[in-house]
């Protein structure tokens, strides 16, 4: 018995020790919550150990009971310690969570407007209030409607907060829509902006998060390559047909064999010259159409050979065409034609191929058409054109230039080329498209 | 026989404490010296097995045991308090937020 009671007056003082340690630590670590359960906990076994002292040292035997009622508490203020700290760690985590977003939030330098079903404004980052010239308290009390900036369409047309807010709140969101932002009324800054709407079960808006990033830079850029290319084109077009005008005024009787070869050489450079002011003037043209519909694959290469018909006699090009039975339909612009026209052209001219090999193949969810001909083989930079890499047209000189203006009109329809060259040692072209029902 | 009921019930729910400890394997994670603190949970568990099994057979070995295990159970949870509370903090253990 002596040992029972020795052991318990241990395990009190050990109880008394671990509550001390508790108290003299209570604002080092964990809630409030935890340290009173766990202090609850070792208080519990305090009381027990004195009482099992008590009750084997015979002084009060009667103790039994309340002792064995005490120690079933044990467990549950256990579990219950357990349970609360669990808590203590998913609260502390969501207050990291909340202050890594609400970080991320502020230091975003894409505005972002949080708003509720009505349009009314939740929540907005600095970068937001900078964008549209308000503080956070005053872009509380107001609605899209208050504020003082000039919202402008893509067309520089200025347009009312009650278009932009159909268009924001809907339920089916927005993306890359191109706005602008005049807080002066006079400077535009542009904006991509993107609104995601969550819904409730029932369907109905919940909240609209929307965000603006800023693409003034993107969009001068593209203005100053729209005005540089409007320009080049348009001399070198006029430039390109005074050169041709005086060239044709040459008499070719009164000229010498060699100042002939001279003109024709020079002829045949003012050709190309004007191959490349073609495409670059469908390429422009092909950028700004942007209606995607069905098309007959077949059909429209069909029609692509027929456009260059002239060019295939002229040369005496050999065109072998193999194509499936049914129709194998595309969801591209109809400027997409333009890709296979001046690829076979580029081929016959610059290539100087005499045999092509047309075939269309289907790919699982892809279109393959293969332009394969005898053509001479592409030099590696060319190459690189279609393997994704920037092109500067520093380097390949025209045919370069050409090669480019394909694959960008390739990339306007989602369409990938590669360049292979086969067993044959032709030269093949196979351009992917998706295909549709 | 009164308190042979307890003492069944206590095993049960020492028993559900420890499914509850399985279930919630993130304490193991989260839980700063998460091993001193169930092995002192651990060596309550056995206590009150010993408790149970004193009334059946080998009592005074058995109700020795209980205490014993009981001790070491409670130096334990006094260890891991002075590890969370008594010394340095650490980077491993959360801070508190009173």
């Amino acid at each position: 018995m002596f040992h029972i009671v020795m052991i318990n007056l241990s395990i009190s003082v050990a109880a008394l020790i671990a509550i001390l340690i508790l108290i003299k630590g209570w604002s080092k670590r964990f809630k409030k919550d935890t340290k009173l359960i766990l202090s609850f906990l070792l208080l519990l076994i305090l009381v027990h150990g004195i009482l099992n002292v008590f009750e084997w040292s015979g002084m009060a035997p009667w103790i039994d009971q309340l002792g064995d009622l005490i120690e079933n508490l044990e467990p549950l203020i256990w579990v219950f310690f357990f349970y609360v700290y669990l808590k203590e760690v998913d609260e502390r985590k969501i207050k990291r969570n909340e202050k890594k977003y609400r970080e991320l939030f502020e230091s975003l330098k894409t505005g972002i407007i949080v708003q509720g079903a009505d349009g009314e404004i939740l929540s907005v980052n600095p970068a937001a209030q900078k964008i549209l010239g308000l503080d956070m308290e005053s872009l509380k009390k107001q609605s899209l409607r208050d504020w003082s900036v000039v919202f402008y369409n893509n067309n520089e047309e200025p347009i009312g907060v009650d278009e932009l807010q159909v268009l924001w709140n809907s339920k089916e969101g927005v993306e890359g829509e191109i706005i602008g932002i005049a807080d002066d009324g006079k400077r535009i800054k542009w904006y991509s902006v993107n609104a995601v709407p969550y819904l409730t079960e029932d369907g109905d808006i919940e909240r609209v998060i929307t965000s603006f990033e800023d693409i003034t830079k993107t969009k001068k850029a593209e203005e100053k390559k729209n005005f540089l290319n409007t320009m080049i084109r348009q001399d070198l077009a006029s430039k390109f047909s005074t050169i041709r005008g005086y060239m044709e005024l040459m008499d070719e009787e009164r000229l010498s064999k060699k100042d002939l070869s001279y003109l024709l050489g020079g002829l045949e450079r003012s050709r190309e010259v004007d191959e490349i002011l073609q495409l670059a003037t469908d390429l422009k043209e092909v950028e700004e159409i942007n209606y995607p519909i069905k098309y007959d694959a077949v059909k429209m290469i069909q029609h692509a050979i027929d456009d260059i018909s002239n060019i295939i006699e002229e040369k005496n090009i050999k065109v072998e065409e193999k194509y499936s039975d049914h129709k194998l339909m595309i969801h591209v612009d109809y400027s997409f034609e333009k890709l296979f026209v001046h690829l076979l052209k580029t081929r016959i001219q610059l290539a100087r191929c005499d045999r092509i090999r047309i075939k269309v193949e289907e790919k699982g969810n892809h279109l393959c058409v293969m332009i394969e001909d005898n053509g001479a083989d592409l030099p590696d930079e060319v190459k690189d054109i279609f393997s994704g890499k920037m092109y500067d047209g520093r380097t390949s000189g025209a045919g370069g230039v050409l090669y480019y203006m394909i694959r960008e009109i390739a990339e306007h329809n989602e369409a990938d080329i590669e360049v292979k060259t086969p067993e044959s040692g032709w030269t093949r072209f196979e351009v992917y498209m998706k295909r549709v029902q | 026989m009164m308190v042979e009921e307890l003492e069944v019930v206590l095993l049960l729910l020492g028993i559900f404490v420890l499914f509850f400890i399985i279930a919630n394997k993130r304490l193991k994670r989260d839980l700063p010296h998460y091993t001193l603190l169930v092995s002192a949970f651990l060596m309550y568990l056995l206590s009150w097995i010993f408790t149970n099994l004193e009334n059946i057979m080998l009592y005074e070995l058995l109700n020795l045991l209980e205490h014993t295990v009981q001790l070491i159970g409670t130096v334990l949870i006094a260890v891991w308090c002075w590890k969370i509370f008594g010394e340095k903090e650490g980077k491993d253990v959360p801070h508190s937020d009173d």
